[in-house]
């Protein structure tokens, strides 16, 4: 798109347009780190109920990456697609609102 | 809201994740749905993607992208924010479009928001964007309409276009002969490409142009239909096979379309720069020969007002230089009016003339293409069919060319015979199935078509005296004559018949022609000489000279003939014709042909040309058999004169029956009228006829018939109105005795009916005693005709009911 706001104001003046032929690079959108972050209030059961039934890791996973929240204050969920780790922080931040935890779950570019 | 068709997709889509054990519903699951769908693969398609890649790639990532649930417990796949959020703007955008329902190609467009989406990834990488998408569902441009445009329009807005290269260069030169030309080799490859029958010289020609080191370019000239681009196209089918000179053997072969290379061309110059890109790719490609068809459009093509740059302009310095092969095709007229003019283009091509073939061609052509053709319609031809498909093609289908008319009267009878009802087992095309189409196309009645010429010629004079009455000998000596010219014996470089048919009015000349015509199934085509009595209207019939109003628009004569070459021409009251115009039929006499204003022949070599004249008549009108040329003939006769007439017929007939010749009869009245006739027709004229043939006056006898003829009409015609008509002796000999009239021949004898039966019945028939039928007697009654009528004694309903 920047490229286009370029061509406009190129060599022709205002009234150059855009050579649609010039081949759009397209780029295979990255995946997404779904990110837990540890705060003080939280459960580290709740934390690994929600491991488990969102992120379905077994409970030794779970277990670890709970403990790689507490320790380094954020641990990684898992790895997904845009559109299904959008899915996954509203689902946890659902059932952290509904059972009172202030649990911050955020995405990150892979 | 939603169409039958994406409620579907989208329950294929639920299906397919929950198959998978996918714990959400995503939008890559949507798009593998659509593209599996009718509507969203059309979309797809006409966007310039593959479907089968795409949902390869959206397998694959679909399997290996996504997680599966692990386990075996019953679940239900959530849609995803991303899914609902695109579904929610596809009802947005239909509904304030004012769309009624949504369809995959709504969705499709909405999903293009979702940046992050893989599933637009997978579509962007197909090439396929937002706005194509767009395009396509609310205008239905697919995209390759638009994507030559884009090119062309890009390099135009780009405004200095040398800073970006030669025009055209955005595609690979073979892109550009794929988008604007037909590879015919791979036609041939493929099979679609019909066999070259004969047309060796041609061919032969043909490769000795493409040969030459330069100017190596023919050019097929010939009317339509004559296989032009047949010729190009074998030529293609036998460089495919090897069945060429070694130098054409790794040749290519591309016909150029015109239509595609000006289709979508915009602005100025796109039509010239796609022309130049093509050049470019031929001459990059040794090798490679291009078939122009319709050459002719290429001159003045994408040309400017006053400026002399157009189409052919740009391929001159490619052909001069031998550096493109080229093998253009056009018809005589467009060679003419647009190729030859310009000739600096005209003379880089060399001229190879292509002929209609004979009718022994066609049917070789013809039965070359019969396996196609049966092998299409599932039918089998007969030999005989294909025989009489271009004899009766050549004969009967006028202002089209062999071998077009006959493959198209086998293709038509093929179709026909295919889809009939009739179980015949092997569905075969027979001779007749062949006249049917062939009456069809040329809108002439089967029986015309069908039978031998022989039986008609056969039976020709029975037919005609059955019709014409007291005329004999000249029905003899006309059918004499177009005996001779159908045996093969006759001129075949002349009309088969050129007859001066001289007589009183009222005998028959015209109606013996129409008769002719008639009996020997071909047109009639008549001129009144009366019409063509001054000197600038003779231009009618040939046209009108350059520069005078109707040039254009060709001669009714030539027009005529060149529709109907088979014809009985009638040119009635030839002697009233302007001078001139005997000079024209000097030529149509000795020849047989007549070139138009525009250069066009008309073949007369199936006319039967006849012309007839009164010239003469009044002398033959004297004495010659037996009467005084005096007033009495100006009145109707009396009595004692007719009793008289028949005396003196009937003195005449026995005089001849004793000589033993009808034709004394007729020499004599020749020898009478001779002299105007002299008098009327120049010797050169009267040299070139085939046949002088005088007409009698009606006799007694042939006016009695005459009698007879008309009174059965007003029978049959009264019959229709349930009213019975009886006459007697008397009153049929006063009829014969009043109506007729030595100098007006049979017509007074209509006028005589009319006056005396058809009037005062029509009064009756409307108001009076005849309304509901009945019964009319004629009778004389004090030297005049008395009718007597009769209501019916039933009501005729009631009739009818009790037959």
């Amino acid at each position: 798109m920047a490229d286009w706001q370029q061509d406009q104001e190129g060599p022709g003046g205002g009234n150059t347009m855009l050579d649609p032929d010039t081949k759009k690079q397209v780029e295979r959108p990255p995946l997404y780190k779904v990110l837990l972050h540890n705060d003080d209030f939280t459960t580290m059961e709740f934390v690994v109920m929600i491991l488990v039934t969102v992120f379905h890791r077994d409970a030794s996973s779970a277990e670890a990456i709970m403990l790689a929240v507490h320790r380094q204050g954020v641990g990684v969920a898992g790895v997904y697609t845009y559109e299904i780790a959008e899915s996954k922080i509203k689902k946890v931040s659902q059932l952290a609102k509904s059972n009172g935890f202030p649990l911050r779950c955020t995405l990150e570019k892979e | 809201m939603i169409t039958r068709e994406l409620q579907n997709t989208l329950n294929e889509a639920y299906s397919d994740a929950l198959k998978r054990r996918h714990e959400y519903l995503t939008l890559e699951h949507m798009l593998y749905a659509i593209v599996h769908e009718k509507t969203g693969a059309d979309v797809i398609r006409n966007c310039g993607g593959d479907v089968t890649t795409i949902a390869n790639e959206l397998d694959k990532f679909l399997e290996e992208k996504l997680e599966k649930l692990p386990g075996a417990a019953t679940f239900t796949p959530e849609q995803t924010a991303t899914f609902e959020r695109v579904v929610e703007r596809a009802f947005l955008q239909a509904q304030s479009a004012g769309q009624n329902s949504i369809d995959s190609g709504n969705i499709l467009a909405a999903m293009f928001q979702e940046r992050r989406s893989h599933a637009v990834y997978v579509l962007e990488k197909a090439g396929i964007s937002r706005l194509d998408v767009l395009n396509y569902i609310s205008h239905g441009i697919a995209k390759d309409d638009d994507d030559s445009m884009g090119e062309q329009y890009a390099d135009e807005a780009n405004g200095q276009g040398t800073d970006h290269g030669e025009p055209g260069e955005g595609k690979m030169p073979a892109d550009q002969l794929e988008a604007f030309c037909t590879d015919l080799l791979e036609l041939a490859k493929n099979d679609r490409i019909d066999p070259l029958i004969g047309r060796e010289a041609e061919v032969r020609r043909t490769i000795e142009v493409l040969a030459r080191r330069r100017k190596n370019n023919p050019i097929y000239v010939g009317e339509s239909g004559v296989g032009k681009t047949a010729i190009a196209e074998g030529l293609a089918l036998k460089i495919h096979r090897g069945e060429v000179p070694n130098i054409l053997k790794d040749c290519q072969v591309y016909a150029l379309d015109l239509g595609a290379l000006v289709a979508g061309s915009r602005y100025r110059g796109d039509f010239e720069k796609r022309l130049k890109a093509v050049i470019k790719a031929l001459r990059e490609k040794p090798g490679v020969i291009l078939f122009i068809d319709e050459i002719h459009q290429l001159v003045r093509a994408g040309a400017v007002e006053g400026g002399s740059m157009d189409a052919s302009n740009l391929l001159k310095p490619a052909l001069a230089a031998g550096e493109l092969r080229c093998i253009g095709s056009t018809t005589f007229d467009e060679f003419k009016k647009s190729f030859e003019k310009d000739k600096a283009l005209s003379r880089r091509f060399q001229k190879i003339e292509i002929f209609e073939p004979t009718i022994g061609d066609t049917i070789k052509i013809l039965q070359g293409l019969q396996k196609h053709y049966e092998d299409f319609h599932q039918v089998k031809y007969h030999q005989e069919a294909i025989i009489a498909a271009a004899e009766l093609a050549a004969k009967h289908i006028n202002e089209r060319y062999l071998p077009d008319k006959a493959v198209d009267v086998i293709d038509e009878a093929g179709a026909a015979v295919k889809l009939s009802e009739d179980d015949r087992p092997h569905k075969e095309v027979t001779p007749l199935d062949i006249e049917l189409i062939v009456s069809r196309m040329a809108k002439i009645p089967p029986k015309s078509v069908s039978g031998s010429d022989k039986e008609k010629l056969k039976n020709l004079d029975k037919e005609l005296k059955s019709v014409i009455y007291g005329q004999n000998h000249a029905i003899d000596h006309l059918v004499h004559a177009i005996k001779l010219s159908r045996s093969g014996l006759g001129n075949p470089l002349k009309p088969v018949g050129s007859f001066l048919f001289s007589g009183p009015t009222g005998v028959g000349k015209t109606e013996l022609a129409k008769q002719l015509a008639r009996a020997l199934g071909i047109n009639f085509i008549r001129f009144d000489m009366s019409e063509y009595m001054e000197h600038h209207t003779v231009s009618r019939l040939i046209g009108a000279p350059p520069g005078y109003v109707g040039y254009d628009q060709g001669g009714q004569l030539t027009d005529a003939i060149n529709k109907t070459p088979h014809a009985v021409l009638v040119l009635d009251e030839i002697e009233k014709a302007h001078p001139d115009l005997f000079n024209i039929l000097l030529q149509v006499m000795d020849h047989a042909s007549l070139t138009d204003n525009t250069g066009k022949k008309a073949d007369f070599r199936n006319v039967i040309l006849i012309m007839t004249t009164n010239a003469g008549a009044r002398d033959m009108m004297g004495d010659a058999i037996g009467f005084k040329a005096d007033d009495k003939n100006a009145r109707p006769l009396t009595q004692a004169e007719i009793e008289k007439n028949r005396a003196e017929f009937e003195r005449q007939r026995k005089k001849e029956e004793a000589t033993g010749t009808i034709s004394g009869k007729t020499s004599s009245g020749m020898g009478i009228g001779r002299g105007a006739i002299e008098r009327t027709f120049a010797p050169e004229f009267r040299n070139r006829l085939d046949a002088w043939i005088a007409f009698n006056p009606l006799s007694f006898e042939d006016v009695e018939r005459v009698t007879d003829k008309f009174i059965n009409e007003v029978k049959e015609q009264l019959l229709e109105k349930e009213v019975v008509l009886e006459i007697d002796e008397p009153s049929r000999a006063w009829l014969a005795a009043h109506g007729y009239h030595r100098q007006y021949g049979a017509r007074p004898m209509a006028r005589l009916v009319k006056q005396k039966i058809r009037e005062p019945l029509a009064e009756e028939l409307l108001f009076g005693k005849l309304e509901h039928g009945g019964k009319v007697v004629v009778s004389v009654k004090d030297d005049d005709i008395e009718l007597k009528c009769f209501e019916a004694v039933e009501p005729p309903v009631k009739k009818t009911e009790s037959n």
